[in-house]
């Protein structure tokens, strides 16, 4: 694929990362890593978290995170030892030849500095303006108006192009993404993507971009390296390894990303009896802004509807109304017919408050860090030692975890325990906030799992909110489709995916179909 | 693991001498009085101002008493009002902070102007007003070092519980039934605590030292109490006849104030 397929620009031999001061026999964070990038290839590398390959990024330019080092192999980029270079070299290397967008967006731009003082710190005071504006319009943004934003004046999207501007604005042969798009709404990041493909074919620059997601690494990426426990697992032809996956791993990684129509619970749309009512609810983001904007919908009992939007949409908004931590503003939302949800928290009864839980997106942020899973499973409910084992069991966890302080556990589990506590009170109503997004795909497919069970065996109704709509409608049985505060569709979820009828609900799902084929 | 390697090398090698300069104090003060010392009050009138010599290790002051004795035991009366006044100040502290904190409001706000203004009062002049209306007693020296300390660790409080109130598991509790006095015993406490720790640590510091500084001043420790700051004050006449009476004493309190804080620095 390559230009000249025998220019190897990056080449790391028998990379062996280790912690500093870990006694011997302790897992390495790289271990025998080989790989290769030549002259104008596009590779994504993709791995959950701790699979190493935010460290072989860092190397690749240059850099040994702190409190590691490199215990045996050689890293070379264009030729050179980039790791034993001086100050001097990698000064000439930055930026002219080799350049490296960062993964968070927030912390790469200075508060202070409108876009053009960012291309003349870094290019040079020198730099003409139509040279700037030559590399934004590339990179998307075209017009002088962007010129002299700051960067809170841009939008997540409209940043990362700007990052990816002043990095490729001189034109370097080697460009290096860590997670592009993981700050970026779906459709933001769709566009992204096009955008980052496009240039990498025009100007053929090398491309090594790191992803947790499969998806995205696939949309712009001609080889594919698969990461797990610090060793690569498997190297191939993008569309290769997507469809036959060599490894093991591999194939557990392209089962568990989230398809459109393969589902993983059994659609049910018979139910009558109605939990959760709302009239033309509206809720009041800070003093006049319209988080929801008279939104009307009905949920059954015992049925799972999902809740898709990006950032902004009001969809944690709708949540928190839901069991009382935000008021409403007016309209009308009602639980189990009889009674008003338009009251705060402290007016709720205890079986009002108990028949509605919530699970948080975070799991570092669910548990007390104080507290072990047994205090904060029984804490509030009053649960019996044999209640809390029983529940733990149906989350997928034993006994041994009521021992456990929070830090001793993994996102996944901890999402787990949060999910029992939600379950201890008995409720009738579980409202699920983006629980997995920040957990690794393997580990959301097994969640996902756990969680279709349990609603089999409970018959709980549930509101899954997530901003991946292959992962709703793989799993609920009616969909919303919110959109700055306002519903813009709903239906079951085979009428969404099969018959969109909103522009915007098109786009989800073609961009979806585009990552499943892909 | 994170930060500069030199910082770490640096506490690394300081750690034990912290350490050992933090468990002397500690032992000296607790055991003072059964160790085999000259008595603190004995007035040998034959040997005043002497140097150091075998019967009297760091010499005599100038009433004739031995001043390595008087030495060990002048931690004695500090430290315990210290401690005192530091568990009055941590309690009250952390608990104005947080109910402000939980509470919100107007009582949030009248709080926080309390504190703003017991921040702003000049201490070390409002605790000699006290000392010499109430007189030198220790209880109410504690009392009143405590209330005056408590504002920088209940501002500390306030803004922990505040970001601790935001976070999910005490909204979870919230959900669960948790009134406001179970989520402050229950979810913000615990974690408080550990913030509040460094700072309740550092205004007991502060506080050994305020009171020291009271009986420089004559309006602490009364004499003939064995107590280091009314020992520099007693001997800084005769300073240049004989400089271990205000040094050692300096040493003393110094070693002990920057042990405890280079402690809490690297915690």
């Amino acid at each position: 694929m390559g230009v000249d397929a025998t220019s190897e620009i990056v080449e790391l031999r028998g990379v062996e990362v280790v912690v500093r001061g870990v006694r011997e026999g302790a897992r390495p964070i790289l271990q025998s890593v080989d790989f290769r990038v030549a002259q104008g290839e596009s590779v994504g590398v993709v791995g959950g978290s701790g699979s190493g390959k935010s460290t072989l990024l860092r190397l690749i330019a240059g850099v040994v995170s702190q409190g590691l080092y490199l215990q045996g192999g050689s890293v070379s980029v264009f030729g050179k030892s980039i790791l034993e270079s001086s100050a001097q070299e990698r000064e000439e290397m930055y930026g002219k030849s080799l350049a490296l967008v960062a993964q968070s967006l927030g912390e790469s731009m200075t508060p202070h500095l409108t876009v053009l003082s960012h291309f003349r710190d870094t290019v040079g005071s020198g730099v003409a303006n139509e040279e700037v504006l030559r590399s934004l319009a590339e990179a998307g943004l075209a017009g002088e108006k962007y010129l002299q934003r700051y960067p809170h004046q841009l939008s997540g999207g409209e940043r990362q192009r700007v990052l990816l501007a002043l990095a490729l604005i001189r034109s370097p042969r080697l460009l290096l993404l860590d997670e592009p798009t993981s700050a970026l709404d779906v459709s933001i990041a769709d566009e992204v993507l096009k955008t980052i493909k496009d240039l990498q074919t025009r100007h053929r620059f090398a491309l090594v971009c790191v992803s947790h997601d499969l998806g995205v690494v696939s949309q712009i990426a001609d080889r594919l390296v698969v990461m797990a426990h610090g060793q690569i697992v498997e190297s191939g032809k993008t569309a290769q390894v997507l469809q036959r996956p060599g490894n093991g791993y591999t194939q557990r990684l392209v089962e568990s990303i989230p398809k459109l129509d393969r589902r993983v619970r059994q659609a049910q749309n018979n139910r009558v009896e109605t939990v959760l009512e709302s009239r033309e609810l509206t809720i009041f983001r800070g003093e006049s802004t319209r988080a929801i904007d008279s939104l009307s919908f009905e949920i059954r009992k015992g049925e799972v509807v999902g809740i898709i939007g990006e950032s902004g949409s009001g969809k944690s908004s709708l949540l928190s109304a839901i069991c009382g931590l935000v008021p409403i503003e007016s309209g009308d939302l009602r639980f189990r017919r009889d009674q008003d949800l338009a009251t705060t928290l402290k007016r709720r009864s205890p079986d009002l408050l108990s028949s509605i839980q919530m699970v948080f997106q975070n799991p570092d942020d669910s548990l007390n860090p104080k507290c072990s899973v047994a205090r904060s499973l029984g804490r509030y409910t009053n649960a019996s030692r044999e209640e809390m084992v029983s529940v733990l069991s149906s989350v997928g966890l034993d006994e041994r975890f009521l021992s456990r302080q929070p830090s001793q556990m993994s996102g996944g589990e901890k999402q787990r325990v949060a999910l029992a506590r939600a379950l201890l009170a008995s409720p009738d109503l579980l409202l699920l906030d983006e629980i997995t997004s920040a957990l690794d795909v393997t580990v959301q497919a097994a969640v996902m799992k756990t969680l279709s069970n349990l609603q089999r065996d409970l018959g709980v109704a549930m509101i899954l909110v997530s901003h991946d709509i292959a992962l709703i409608a793989s799993f609920v049985d009616k969909i919303l489709v919110l959109r700055n505060g306002q519903l813009v569709e709903q239906g079951t979820s085979a009428e969404i995916v099969e018959s969109p009828r909103h522009e915007y609900t098109r786009k989800l799902v073609s961009i979806a179909r585009q990552k499943s084929v892909a | 693991m994170l930060g500069n390697p030199l910082a770490s090398l640096r506490s690394q090698r300081i750690k034990p001498l912290v350490l050992f300069t933090i468990v002397f104090h500690v032992f000296v003060a607790l055991l003072a009085p059964l160790l085999p010392l000259a008595s603190t009050d004995a007035q040998d009138s034959g040997s005043l101002l002497q140097g150091p010599s075998l019967e009297h290790w760091l010499g005599t002051d100038s009433l004739g008493r031995d001043v390595f004795s008087r030495l060990l035991h002048g931690g004695r009366p500090s430290l315990l009002i210290a401690v005192i006044a530091t568990l009055i100040s941590a309690l009250t502290g952390i608990v104005i902070g947080s109910l402000s904190a939980l509470a919100g409001g107007w009582l949030d706000d009248a709080l926080s102007r309390l504190i703003d203004f017991m921040l702003a009062l000049p201490t070390l002049i409002l605790l000699l007003l006290i000392s010499s209306f109430f007189g030198q007693d220790p209880v109410i020296l504690s009392l009143a070092l405590g209330l005056m300390y408590l504002a920088p660790i209940a501002r500390v409080a306030r803004s922990t519980t505040q970001t601790l109130l935001a976070r999910d598991f005490v909204r979870v509790a919230r959900l669960q039934g948790a009134g406001n006095l179970a989520i402050l015993g229950g979810e913000v406490l615990p974690n408080v605590w550990r913030v509040v720790f460094t700072e309740v640590t550092m205004q007991f510091t502060w506080i050994l030292l305020a009171f020291s500084s009271l009986s420089f001043l004559g309006l602490g420790a009364s004499p003939p109490t064995p107590e280091w700051g009314l020992m520099i004050a007693e001997s800084r006449s005769y300073m240049t006849l004989n400089p271990i009476l205000v040094i050692a004493p300096i040493l003393m309190l110094a070693s002990l104030v920057l042990a405890i804080q280079a402690l809490v620095d690297h915690e």
